[in-house]
């Protein structure tokens, strides 16, 4: 039984088709990288899967719900329980400080906890930077506190959308480093989107997508050599 | 315990943002304020008018007919008809005590221990002696036999109080002096205002006629007559300042959705990240909740101190007096100043809501 | 169409509306939705008892009787709803372990409760309507009335039901809060006629007054009666204070609160236990569910003990009014022979109110009051007991009050003798006069002084 399964998604946006039917599944534990071009269709695939938009038509079974059958609430309930997301950008609250940026997924999910939210920030390693706003904080630490929040209330789903669009090579590097150990160690499904060839060379399955449309489905391994 | 920890963050989300708080507040502030000064002056007037037809127990009141005054015989004309029980002749002015305007009430002080009028201290007995109305001596701090200078037409002269009246009409706003004392302060001589007047009962008609034949030139009224001509003014009145009062509030409503909705619409992203971390729209719908009962609490307050304030300014500006104290108003521009923040931010917030997160978070 | 017998209908419809909708959103959330069938069996059996009832021979039941039969079932009401409370807090105190549980056991309690809760009202309610339709002189349209009043009830709510279906209430309620729901509805809903007995509360303080009275006042009668005059004294002026109406109000208010209060603790403030879970994530989960079910299941006790306090304060105020205190009217002896005009310029006995005489005798006063029963017959009294010092009577409502000690004495049994109640007098009431022999009075008045004399009083 895969984790997700996505049959025959349509989007239609008023002016154009975003998605014109789309199906894929990813097992448990798996790595999958989606890629190609802007306006492919790769982010609003993600954002279906995350349950952050809705589909024209078609289903979305996560974990053996259909999330396109779900109310408004019920889908709040499946998003804090279910899906850790990682933003291109961070999306940080501009008030709160890094630590509390991550007490706010937890205040959602349930109730806040202080420890155990310093705890996350150390394991991404920003256990010096707790109480520093995100204004205070280069890109690449925004990043980390983002990751961070999307791990705190331990989601079936990491999903990530262009994680490292804005950032250096450097950077680009230490957050995929993190991914590869929460993929090894911790065994999350990632499901992420990149136009980035050098980042796509991580994981176990590349999707390739192509103006609404899977034109490949193939093994990292199968492309690098 | 997620009480405490929503009073923190909700703590967190003002400590940057004190002054879109302000401005939303000062909104709120603006509308309550005109509302509530618009309520006062309302009903402070509709008793003020009121209070004016208590006076003395006395049921026809005659005026000139021509200019402001009559000569100080018509009393005495007056006094001379049958069914006549008693007339009192006034003269009206007003003095200026330190920075206030007073109404002054000149007229023959025996008349009203004949009336059977009861006094606090000693009724005045010589030159100088003035009697208080109990308003004047609750707002004015007056003690007995404090000395007051008052200024008048003609310039500035010292009476002594001797004591106080409690009528629950006019004269309790105003001070009572004798006739001739009253003059001097206006710089008239030998005229009077008006002369009220208590018939026997029955016979008021009659009476009028009467009066009206002896004294072509006066205008005489029943005190119901008055009445329900100031009632139709008042009515009026009601009607215009109802009317000035909503569209005051659809501004003022205007203004303050307009405020917050911006507040609410800079504040986008953050909903959008909220929905997207897994928050239910009531979650999020109760920080803004209560950041607009915060404002409306804020500016309700103020704006009934401002309001109650700017009316007493106006009202001794026009009618040169205060007025009463409405019990319920501090609860009315409570509750006006919540449920216009409350109804500002309820639509946008609902309109950011609608939206799915990814809509909301590919904008920025 | 008849404004009472509608009202009746009505109140007793809305009652039976909202019992239903709070058991029935109850169950929903346990599970047990079948039980919802033993609770409609329970109503039709109450109906049907209440309508059997009026077989009975007239008079059986009185109006008082009636009235204590409700109080009882309230009472019954607050004690299954503290065993409710006892049982939730892990002593099982219903059936043996487990039996609850077992859909026999648990329909039979569902059965009995129901028909505990709406026998008492209906029989009430359908004893009222009769004596309304004897009254009105029209049978049917007292009955049509009351069902219309009941349809409308009926319609108001499944209009409301169709629109919003609250079944959530159900995770507000646990088993205490149930009960305690059940004894608010009693308590606010209980009375037999229209408006004007919507509540029980006067009557709940009433009853306190009384039970404070009888239970310390005859004890420390018994205990003081040997005692030092003087210490008598200032202990009557302590104990006065308990008797006053001021302070049985405040007890009755902290009586009805004292067990809602227990439930606020219960629910609110003890220890939750640890959470199981395999992450931090749903640890913090579990935690914040078992916070918000407790906080959830606090707040409709919250919402009651407002309800009681307004209600107190509404209805407080009626049981604690003005005292009516009649000057008395000086009478003179005449041939042995007091005569006591029924009906002159100066006041009429047969107006309900208490009215008081006063007779010089030897130097001293000694004061007579008269006061019509609701079955139109005069009880004549000394105004003074046996035990207070010879303060007198007041009149409130429909009870005598005894100025020194607060101590109510329903009007219908003034004219019994002892205790707290007026010493009675023989008199013979006729149509235009009331005679009272005075030896009669002297006689009785003689206890009093006694009284006056050994309680070193003035």
């Amino acid at each position: 039984m895969p984790l997700i399964t996505v049959n025959s998604i349509i989007k239609e946006y008023e002016t154009a088709h975003a998605l014109r039917g789309v199906s894929m599944e990813v097992k448990k534990g798996e790595w999958v990288n989606i890629m190609g071009a802007s306006g492919s269709g790769k982010s609003t695939l993600l954002n279906i899967i995350g349950g952050l938009d809705s589909a024209t038509s078609g289903d979305v079974i996560i974990d053996s719900v259909n999330i396109e059958k779900l109310s408004e609430d019920e889908l709040a309930v499946f998003r804090r329980e279910k899906i850790g997301i990682i933003f291109q950008q961070a999306h940080l609250i501009p008030y709160l400080t890094a630590v509390e940026n991550v007490m706010i997924a937890q205040y959602f999910h349930s109730m806040a906890d202080e420890s155990e939210a310093k705890e996350a920030l150390q394991r991404v390693g920003l256990g010096q930077r707790l109480s520093h706003r995100p204004s205070q904080l280069s890109g690449g630490e925004q990043q980390r506190i983002c990751i961070a929040r999307a791990l705190i209330n331990s989601p079936e789903l990491l999903l990530a959308d262009e994680p490292t669009g804005n950032l250096d090579r450097e950077n680009t590097k230490m957050i995929l480093e993190l991914l590869k150990k929460l993929h090894s160690e911790d065994h999350f499904t990632i499901v992420l989107v990149t136009h980035d060839h050098f980042v796509s060379t991580h994981g176990d399955r590349i999707l390739t997508m192509e103006d609404g449309h899977i034109i490949r489905d193939e093994p990292v391994n199968d492309l690098r050599s | 315990m997620k009480r405490r920890w929503f009073l923190y963050f909700f703590k967190r989300s003002l400590s940057q943002r004190k002054g879109r708080v302000a401005i939303a507040s000062l909104a709120v502030v603006l509308a309550v304020s005109i509302i509530t000064s618009m309520i006062s002056i309302t009903s402070g007037v509709r008793e003020k008018l009121g209070s004016e037809l208590k006076a003395y127990g006395s049921n026809i009141i005659v005026s000139p007919g021509r200019g402001s005054s009559f000569p100080f015989e018509t009393a005495e004309a007056i006094r001379r008809i049958d069914d006549v029980e008693y007339a009192v002749g006034q003269v009206f002015t007003t003095a200026r005590l330190g920075k206030e305007s007073i109404e002054i009430i000149g007229l023959d002080i025996a008349k009203l221990r004949e009336a059977g009028w009861r006094v606090s201290g000693e009724w005045p007995q010589k030159e100088g002696e003035v009697l208080a109305g109990a308003n004047l001596k609750a707002a004015l701090k007056i003690k007995p036999d404090e000395i007051v200078s008052l200024e008048g037409g003609r310039g500035r002269t010292d009476f002594r109080v001797s004591g106080f009246v409690e009528r629950g009409g006019a004269e309790d706003n105003a001070v009572i002096m004798p006739m001739a004392s009253a003059w001097r302060l206006a710089g008239v001589n030998g005229v009077l205002n008006a002369v009220l007047v208590r018939g026997r009962a029955g016979g008021l008609d009659n009476l009028v006629s009467e009066i009206k034949r002896g004294l072509p030139e006066v205008s005489v009224k029943t005190f119901r007559q008055v009445a329900s001509a100031e009632e139709s003014l008042l009515s009026k009145m009601q009607l215009l300042m109802s009317l000035v009062t909503i569209v005051v509030l659809f501004a003022a409503a205007i203004s303050v959705a307009s405020t917050m909705g911006a507040n609410i619409l800079e504040r986008r992203e953050e909903i959008g990240l909220m929905k997207a971390i897994g928050a239910t729209g009531s979650g999020i719908r109760i920080f803004y909740l209560a950041e607009a009962l915060l404002v409306g609490f804020i500016g309700g307050t103020a704006g009934f101190i401002l309001g109650v304030a700017s009316a007493q300014a106006v009202s001794r500006g026009a009618f040169g007096s205060f007025i009463p104290a409405q019990w319920y108003l501090p609860l009315a521009s409570l509750i006006i100043g919540l449920v216009i923040s409350a109804g500002a931010s309820y639509f946008p917030v609902r309109d950011v809501l609608k939206y799915n997160p990814a809509v909301i978070l590919r904008e920025e | 169409m008849i404004f009472e017998a509608k009202l009746i209908g009505f109140k007793e419809g809305i009652k039976i509306c909202l019992v239903w909708l709070v058991l029935y959103s109850y169950l929903l959330s346990k599970e047990r939705k079948e039980l919802i069938k033993p609770f409609y069996a329970g109503l039709a059996l109450s109906a049907a008892a209440a309508f059997l009832s009026l077989l009975l021979p007239a008079g059986l039941i009185s109006k008082d009787d009636a009235g204590n039969i409700i109080s009882m079932s309230f009472a019954a009401f607050l004690i299954l709803s503290g065993a409710a409370l006892y049982h939730a807090s892990g002593v099982n105190l219903f059936f043996g372990k487990g039996d609850v549980r077992s859909g026999a056991s648990a329909g039979i309690l569902v059965i009995s409760g129901s028909l505990l809760f709406f026998l008492p009202d209906f029989a009430g309610s359908v004893l009222y309507l009769q004596g309304l339709a004897i009254l009105k002189d029209d049978l049917l349209m007292t009955w049509a009335s009351a069902c219309a009043g009941l349809l409308i009830a009926g319609i108001v709510f499944f209009s409301f039901m169709k629109f919003y279906k609250p079944y959530r209430l159900g995770s507000f309620f646990g088993l205490p809060q149930l009960f305690l729901f059940l004894s608010m509805a009693k308590l606010f809903g209980g009375g037999i006629k229209g408006i004007s007995e919507l509540s029980l509360i006067p009557s709940v303080q009433r009853g306190f007054m009384k039970f404070i009275h009888d239970f310390i006042h005859q004890t420390f009668v018994l205990l003081l009666v040997p005692d030092h005059p003087i210490l008598k004294k200032t202990a009557w002026d302590f104990i006065g204070i308990f008797f006053g109406a001021g302070f049985a109000s405040a007890v009755s208010l902290l009586l009805l609160l004292s067990l809602p209060a227990l439930f606020i603790r219960h629910s609110l403030f003890y220890p939750l236990p640890e959470p199981q879970g395999d992450t931090n994530a749903s640890r913090r989960r579990i935690w914040a569910l078992m916070l918000s079910d407790r906080r959830k299941k606090a707040l409709p006790v919250m919402v009651f003990m407002v309800f009681i306090v307004a209600a107190w304060f509404s209805y407080g105020g009626e049981a604690v009014s003005k005292i009516y205190k009649p000057q008395p009217r000086p009478l003179a002896a005449d041939g042995g022979i007091v005569r006591i005009p029924v009906k002159d310029p100066a006041g009429d006995i047969m107006d309900g109110r208490l009215h008081k005489f006063s007779l010089f005798h030897e130097g001293e006063v000694i004061r007579i009051m008269a006061v019509r029963r609701s079955d139109d017959s005069v009880s004549v009294c000394l105004d003074a007991c046996e035990i207070c010092p010879p303060d007198g009577y007041g009149q409130r409502d429909d009870h005598l009050v005894c100025v020194y000690c607060g101590t109510p004495i329903a009007v219908d049994s003034v004219g019994e003798p002892g205790g707290c109640n007026p010493i009675p007098l023989s008199a013979d009431v006729g149509e235009r006069f009331i005679t009272i022999e005075m030896s009669e009075i002297l006689k009785k008045w003689s206890f009093v002084n006694s009284v006056k004399t050994s309680e070193g009083v003035k």
